[in-house]
């Protein structure tokens, strides 16, 4: 029997009862008429997935798009960057002027309407594209001590990334934010190392939960284009199935999400916000780029462990980049000296590929304005996940 | 012959970049220090080194990465050498990464400067040199570049951007396809590789300006003139859901897109001729 045969006999397809519940709501999948890509006309077959298990599930008071729906703030500063030096004082005063805009609150009021000191508290960051592009640390600094004034130990923070090497070369280490777990989901072994345990399973597959997953029938893991074999696939993604699980870190231990994005397109759609969480609280994600793309950004958001946590949503635009994301390319990079913030991750997305677009006019670059790009959005709408509806989004500038 | 065979694979692991160059392995800047031992990324290894930007490297031909990191005081230095299939799928990259034709006295190859990032393409390799430090080392990337450029093998013409006539052309709007992703980063004709690209043939494209409106013009020459044919008959079968046919005759298609313009798609011989974004139909066709 071939090493991955062994290694996930029992993981690579979720639990028996939960096998039963999902297979119990496909059909109903179909009555709620969810979903499709290019959905006005008829499209091309979907992969049909578990999203409506995730819908099925009553909402909390905290649930998307939050108390803020269809609201943006964008906030702009141009004394944020001095050179190629990002000036933490200022983005500080951006980030707590744009959550008194968006709440409506004093700073000090704002925390109370998201956590409470016995939360804990998540912030996704993006390193990719590190040092030019990732996530400011300074940010995360306001954030911190936001979190901090409101009553929140450091204890009870975590930084987080899927994967673990990305963390520290984006700056994010121990040392530099003292009290705070820095944590990655997930390993991938390097040259020369092996992956898999004695017992032959994936040294990460611990970090995911075998009771909280995201389906898409029929997309497998295996022979994935792009990926040399397998083996190279399972290192990287966990499990090869068409069973994608929540991590841990999300499902178990995290109470909220304060989800940090850069302003970054990826092809002719952006990779901020949605994408920032989707792609990153679930394991077995290369499986799902040509068949699904963006409507993972949509059905992931949707699964109740990231829809009634995810309370706040940044898009660090300090320097953005309008061309060749989601990696850096800094021909492509700008000064943007902006934030945006939300409770409604979808309208961010929706704000954001609207000024991310009309960037690109501007500088020239060939844009495919084909509404597949933006599908996801109107569907999290249909959905109730958020709006996209640009007549619906509410969009607060604060400039300094 | 197996002995032939034998001694064949030798030389390749002796030379891994067996087109006459150095072997990238053991490649060295003076001044520099290693920051660590090079790393390797053969085909899709790739994917492990860019996870969300390997597969424009894949589909235009992508055969080895070596990666270096250099140090020389508080100066840290990455050096990306690509080894393409071939010089047009070097290009492919340069061009798709925002490269322009700029030489210099300093560094005379193709390259195009920036403040922390250097690209540059000669022959079958594609190169990228980032200041790893972000602190704008304009003159330590000149000095590394210059270093590389020796090493490099002799550049070659991409014959096939002759294709694209040059009046009206948008400067640094070309392009070289080579399969689906390149395709949509330009327009949508429909799902998966509508076009039949990959594998078999090359894709030029460019944007050009006449009478206020940008319009979009890309050329593919394939094997044959069945496989020409194929193509539009391919892309009628998948054809976009937001699309819809205005005309068909044989080798031809016209297109009404998502946003009201018109793509035309034309078959002359083994050449296939798209014009998209068209604001109106060609006269020919809306007769």
């Amino acid at each position: 029997m071939k090493p991955q045969d062994h290694a996930f006999p029992d993981f690579s397809r979720p639990n028996r009862r939960a096998v039963l519940r999902t297979m119990g709501l496909a059909a109903s999948s179909l009555a709620l008429g969810v979903p499709s890509s290019g959905q006005e006309k008829s499209a091309p077959a979907r992969p049909e997935t578990n999203v409506a298990d995730f819908l099925a599930v009553p909402r909390g008071p905290h649930a998307l798009p939050g108390p803020f729906p269809g609201r943006v703030v964008q906030v702009t500063d141009r004394r944020c960057l001095v050179g190629d030096r990002v000036q933490g004082r200022v983005v500080a005063e951006m980030f707590e002027q744009g959550l008194a805009r968006l709440t409506g609150r004093p700073t000090k009021d704002s925390f109370k309407l998201f956590f409470t000191p016995t939360d804990v508290v998540g912030i996704k960051i993006n390193p990719v594209g590190a040092p030019l592009l990732s996530t400011r640390v300074e940010l995360v600094d306001a954030v911190i001590s936001w979190l901090e004034r409101g009553g929140l130990p450091r204890e009870r923070m975590v930084i987080w990334d899927r994967f673990a090497p990305g963390l520290e070369e984006a700056g994010f280490t121990p040392a530099r934010f003292p009290g705070v777990a820095i944590e990655g989901m997930q390993t991938m072994a390097g040259p020369g190392q092996s992956f898999r345990r004695a017992d032959g399973s994936h040294l990460s597959l611990d970090q995911f939960d075998p009771e909280h997953f995201y389906v898409a029938k029929g997309v497998e893991g295996k022979g994935v284009r792009g990926y040399r074999d397998d083996e190279y696939y399972l290192n990287q993604h966990v499990v090869n199935g068409e069973v994608s699980y929540f991590g841990k870190l999300i499902t178990q231990r995290l109470t909220k999400i304060i989800n940090l994005a850069v302003f970054k397109n990826t092809g002719n759609g952006v990779s901020m916000a949605t994408k920032n969480i989707a792609y990153a609280a679930i394991c077995n994600t290369g499986r799902l780029h040509v068949p699904l793309f963006f409507d993972v950004c949509t059905e992931v958001l949707a699964a109740p462990v990231v829809r009634e946590k995810l309370v706040l949503s940044v898009i660090d635009g300090i320097r953005g980049q309008y061309e060749d994301g989601p990696g850096k390319n800094e021909k492509y990079m700008y000064p943007y000296h902006t934030l945006y913030l939300a409770t409604d991750p979808f309208a961010l997305d929706t704000v954001g590929h609207h000024h991310l677009l009309a960037k690109r006019k501007a500088m020239g670059v060939q844009v495919n304005e084909h509404p597949r790009f933006t599908d996801y959005l109107r569907y999290a709408e249909r959905l109730g996940l958020g709006v996209a509806d640009p007549r619906q989004i509410q969009l607060l500038r604060v400039q300094a | 012959m197996r002995w032939l065979i034998l001694i064949a694979g030798c030389l390749l692991v002796a030379h891994p970049l067996f087109g006459g160059e150095v072997g990238w392995g053991e490649w060295q800047v003076p001044g520099w220090s290693p920051g660590g031992a090079p790393r390797l990324y053969r085909g899709a290894e790739l994917y492990g080194y860019i996870d969300g930007g390997a597969e424009l490297f894949l589909e235009l031909g992508f055969v080895e990465l070596f990666v270096h990191e250099l140090q020389r005081g508080p100066a840290r230095v990455s050096v990306e050498l690509y080894r393409m299939l071939d010089a047009t799928a070097a290009r492919g990259v340069y061009l798709a990464k925002g490269g322009s034709e700029h030489r210099s006295h300093e560094l005379p190859t193709r390259h195009t400067p920036g403040r922390l990032q250097l690209t540059m393409q000669q022959g079958h390799l594609f190169v990228v040199i980032t200041d790893e430090e972000g602190g704008g080392k304009v003159a330590a990337l000149t000095a590394v570049a210059r270093a590389v450029i020796p090493a490099l093998p002799a550049d070659e013409p991409v014959t096939i951007l002759d294709l694209l006539p040059a009046a009206g052309k948008v400067p640094g709007s070309e392009r070289i396809l080579r399969g689906p992703l390149g395709l949509q980063s330009l327009l949508t004709l429909g799902e998966g590789d509508v076009l039949r690209l990959a594998g078999r043939a090359t894709a030029v494209a460019a944007d050009y300006e006449a009478g206020g409106a940008r319009t979009g013009l890309l050329i593919v020459e394939y094997e044959s003139d069945g496989e020409a044919m194929a193509a539009v008959d391919n892309a009628q079968a998948h054809l976009d859901p937001y699309s819809t046919v205005v005309a068909r005759r044989p080798g031809q298609l016209l297109l009404k897109q998502h946003d009201e313009k018109f793509a035309e798609l034309e078959v002359s011989g083994r050449r296939l001729t798209v014009r998209y974004r068209l604001p109106t139909p060609p006269v020919a066709q809306a007769r």
